[in-house]
């Protein structure tokens, strides 16, 4: 090998990617599931595995759907009610409470509180209070725990997102769907194990940024594959035209001949999630159309969500995340970006509920009767909460809040109908049992098998985790 | 001083002389009806009656669990006369309390809901909250989890056939034996065959997912041999009454799935006999509602789910919705009639300043710049 020759094998394989990938870890399992079979074929795919050593317990879930309600829905007007701030409503917010917090486009403004802009009753055995703006919420009042305690740690959208994806606000750390995809593998090689969405309907949506399904550090087959709600369902899925099933076979046979060999010489881990990624592409074409047909479904299960097939609707994206959990897709997160209401909160409410809440309560009852709900967590909430505090662009909103607001979890292992933790009189400060991001990760972890702490992957010299190093809890009173 | 203020607290609480004795008559209603499910382990609602502490401590979060005085504003009494079909109704799935007992807890409400007995506290013993202490009801036996159970390693052939076979095998979690096997994504459904592979790592297998199976008896027969069996899922395979004969014996079954078999009312007998069982569903078989009821009440622990549309559970949710929107329906126009009133008011009192308006237009057009004492000769000057 001449010096020249020497310099660019060494600059493919650096030392550390050899000695991490040689012989354990991804590098042996995904090679003999990739390499070592000779052609490719739509049937026989096996199984992603899990990595050596998860799952470390009994998982309670086989799999999670996050209900994202991007933009931050106001805790105030959906499940804590604060009979204490209506009394206040247009008063001066006491200084009490905001003195030093941080403020998003408040800034400088005098702070007068809002009252809750609607009405709340209590449903389900043990009195949940939901308000009038979430009336399908009733029926799953007794599915639900509501954390009425959550913190976040930023108070603007992207970073938020960032937070509640990644559990850090540095961009480009994997998202926890990929985590979860690279600790546990996927049951289905046909589709990919991270499937997001992102529904259309409601008023003038706010961007959400791919890299929030980014797999960051992690091997890139581990990221979130989003399907389009409406029109073609996964880019470029469909062969070109004249291109058969049998040619189409060959290239990616041949694509993958070559790209071993080069694997061989380079050890690069990015080329088995080329690899890999060509594969789960090559059988997503025949699962997909599949996957998406929902002819299946009789009329009453549409009726249910409030479903109509290819409008890309959250309705119709929540029916298609029960039938992805039904062929094994680990991680499913559903966006819907319309709840950021600084002004007009009350229409605006109308409008996100009225696209939400009944196709939300639907997915819950159709896993249910399905025995699904068990072997499922379901999140819903958003990025952060809204301030107590009265913002009027255009009729009363609210600005961004991220002291306390709500969320609620269901599902395997989730304690049902109960409500955990609580904010301040005023639903200001998060001061009963105050549960951190962090905290729903790791339970999300915990109901899965992993133990948060055991669960990393050296990345520039240290071990990284999903909770990272700053404490983080599971959340046992929540579990059964 | 503190000590004898809390003493007249104490005094004030135990006041009412010859009323209801809270540790003798209210909390054995309690113990005999309702601690199964509201106990220090598991606080259904977050509510423990096995104390007075533990009532105290839901009362201090939520108080409209007990209104002194008002066994009507009194969640804990209220939950007792629902009718009887009412979800809400205590206790859940259960026959309601003799008249009796309820009237006695409502007699209690009405005296201040006191937990101390009616007898005067030793002047030395000031804390209101020491018979809570002493009442340290008899726990009801519930159900311990069971550990997992030890099992050697299951033979690698069996797994590998199995996954040929299109299962899925996982271990647990790492380390463990025990396996659970998932048919869900495999290219041909389940078979007397895969039975057969499955009775091979019969002590191993802790959950089995054989969604679409189509095995006979011979192949079901297989099941019985499955005796760390925790959950089992046959959703539309052709799993039948016959079959659910093998399940008797499986102690440890927790969750039973037969959403789409061709089951009936008949399914139930042999599941009698599962004494963890928690998870039954029934959605698309042909169980009954009445019969799935009658076995859940036989079973307090147990969920079971005929499916969101089955008639009878969709009338009760179309029942609670009908409900609810005539309430809405009564707000919404009591609202919309109250803004008509207020329109009427702003449109009269909008008439009027136009009306007003145009007066004092009127007048400020006819104004001159001359002095007030000209226009008035002005204006009785003869024309």
């Amino acid at each position: 090998m001449n010096p020249s020759h020497f310099a660019a094998y060494q600059h493919q394989l650096s030392r550390r990617t050899f000695l991490s990938r040689a012989g354990f870890g991804l590098g042996a399992t995904a090679l003999s599931t990739l390499l070592n079979h000779d052609s490719l074929s739509r049937a026989s795919a096996s199984p992603q595995l899990a990595i050596p050593g998860l799952p470390h317990i009994p998982a309670k879930v086989k799999r999670v759907i996050f209900l994202y309600m991007s933009g931050g829905p106001s805790h105030l007007e959906t499940f804590d009610y604060k009979p204490k701030l209506a009394a206040l409503d247009g008063k001066p917010m006491p200084d009490s409470f905001t003195a030093g917090q941080p403020i998003a486009q408040l800034q400088g403004q005098v702070l007068k509180a809002q009252g809750p802009l609607t009405k709340f009753g209590r449903y389900g055995q043990n009195g949940q209070t939901i308000s009038d703006f979430l009336p399908f919420h009733r029926q799953i009042a007794d599915d639900i725990c509501i954390i009425k305690s959550m913190v976040t740690e930023q108070i603007n959208h992207d970073p938020a997102h960032t937070f509640m994806n990644t559990g850090t606000a540095i961009s480009g750390r994997p998202s926890m769907g990929s985590w979860i995809n690279y600790g546990l593998g996927s049951d289905n090689q046909s589709l990919p194990g991270f499937v997001v969405m992102t529904s259309e309907g409601g008023r003038d949506p706010q961007p959400i940024a791919p890299r929030m399904w980014g797999s960051g550090f992690l091997p890139s087959q581990f990221q979130g594959v989003p399907f389009n709600s409406s029109g073609e369902p996964v880019y470029y899925i469909e062969s070109p035209a004249g291109v058969s099933d049998d040619l189409q076979q060959q290239v990616v046979n041949s694509v993958r001949a070559l790209d071993s060999h080069h694997h061989e010489q380079t050890q690069d881990p990015e080329l088995l999630a080329r690899l890999a990624a060509y594969e789960t592409a090559f059988r997503m074409q025949t699962s997909v159309p599949e996957l998406l047909d929902l002819a299946d479904e009789p009329e009453h299960i549409l009726k249910m969500y409030g479903a109509v097939p290819g409008d890309g609707s959250f309705a119709s994206n929540c029916l298609l995340a029960r039938r992805l959990a039904e062929r094994g897709v680990r991680f499913i997160h559903l966006y819907h970006r319309d709840w950021d209401h600084h002004g007009d909160l009350v229409k605006h409410m109308h409008t996100c509920c009225g696209c939400t809440d009944q196709a939300s309560a639907a997915l819950i009852m159709d896993l249910k009767q399905r025995g699904m709900l068990e072997e499922t967590l379901v999140v819903w909430g958003g990025e952060f909460g809204r301030t107590p505090m009265y913002q009027g662009k255009g009729g009363p909103g609210r600005d961004h809040h991220i002291k306390g607001f709500s969320m609620w979890v269901a599902g395997g292992g989730i304690r049902p109908g109960i409500s955990y933790g609580g904010t301040d009189e005023l639903g200001y400060h998060a001061v009963d049992k105050p549960v951190h991001v962090r905290d729903l990760h790791a339970t999300m972890l915990h109901q899965l098998g992993i133990d948060h702490k055991r669960f990393t992957y050296k990345f520039q010299g240290l071990d990284m985790r999903l909770t990272g190093v700053e404490e983080a809890h599971v959340l046992h009173d929540i579990l059964t | 001083m503190k000590q004898s203020y809390a003493f007249l607290i104490a005094l004030l609480v135990a006041a009412p002389v010859c009323g209801v004795d809270f540790q003798k008559e209210i909390l054995p209603i309690f113990e005999s009806h309702c601690v199964k499910c509201h106990n220090a382990d598991k606080a259904m609602g977050k509510l423990k009656l096995d104390s007075a502490a533990g009532i105290e401590e839901k009362w201090a979060a939520d108080a409209h669990l007990l209104t002194k005085g008002e066994p009507d504003q009194s969640e804990l009494y209220e939950r007792l006369v629902l009718p009887k079909d009412d979800k809400k109704r205590m206790p859940k799935g259960a026959d309601p309390l003799d008249q009796d007992s309820i009237d006695l807890i409502a007699a209690w409400i009405k005296e201040g809901a006191p937990f101390t007995a009616a007898v005067a506290p030793a002047a030395d013993q000031p804390a209101a909250d020491t018979p809570a202490e002493v009442a340290a009801p008899p726990e009801q036996p519930a159900l311990e989890p069971l550990p997992l159970p030890e099992v050697p390693a299951a033979p690698q052939e069996a797994i590998d056939q199995l996954i040929k076979s299109g299962a899925k095998v996982m271990n647990l979690y790492s380390g463990s034996n025990l396996l659970e096997v998932t048919f869900v994504v495999a290219p041909q459904p389940p078979t007397d065959e895969t039975m057969k592979l499955l009775a091979s790592v019969a002590p191993q297998v802790m959950m089995l997912n054989l969604k679409n199976a189509q095995a006979t008896g011979a192949g079901w027969s297989e099941l019985a041999k499955l005796t760390n069996l925790t959950a089992l899922n046959v959703q539309n395979s052709s799993f039948s009454d016959a079959a659910a004969k093998n399940l008797e014996g499986l102690e440890r079954l927790e969750s039973l799935n037969l959403y789409g078999t061709g089951v009936t009312d008949a399914v139930l007998e042999p599941l009698k006999s599962l004494q963890r069982l928690q998870k039954l569903y029934l959605w698309k078989t042909h169980v009954t509602y009445d019969a799935a009821a009658a076995f859940g009440k036989e079973k307090p622990d147990l969920e079971w789910n005929l499916g969101w549309d089955h008639p009878v559970v969709a009338r009760k949710r179309l029942e609670e919705q009908k409900q609810d929107f005539a309430e809405l329906l009564k707000q919404t126009e009591a609202e919309a009639n109250r803004l008509k009133t207020d329109l009427q008011v702003a449109e009269e009192a909008h008439k009027t300043a136009q009306e007003r308006l145009k007066e004092v237009e009127d007048s400020l057009s006819k104004l001159s710049d001359e002095p007030a004492a000209e226009q008035e000769k002005s204006a009785t000057k003869p024309e």
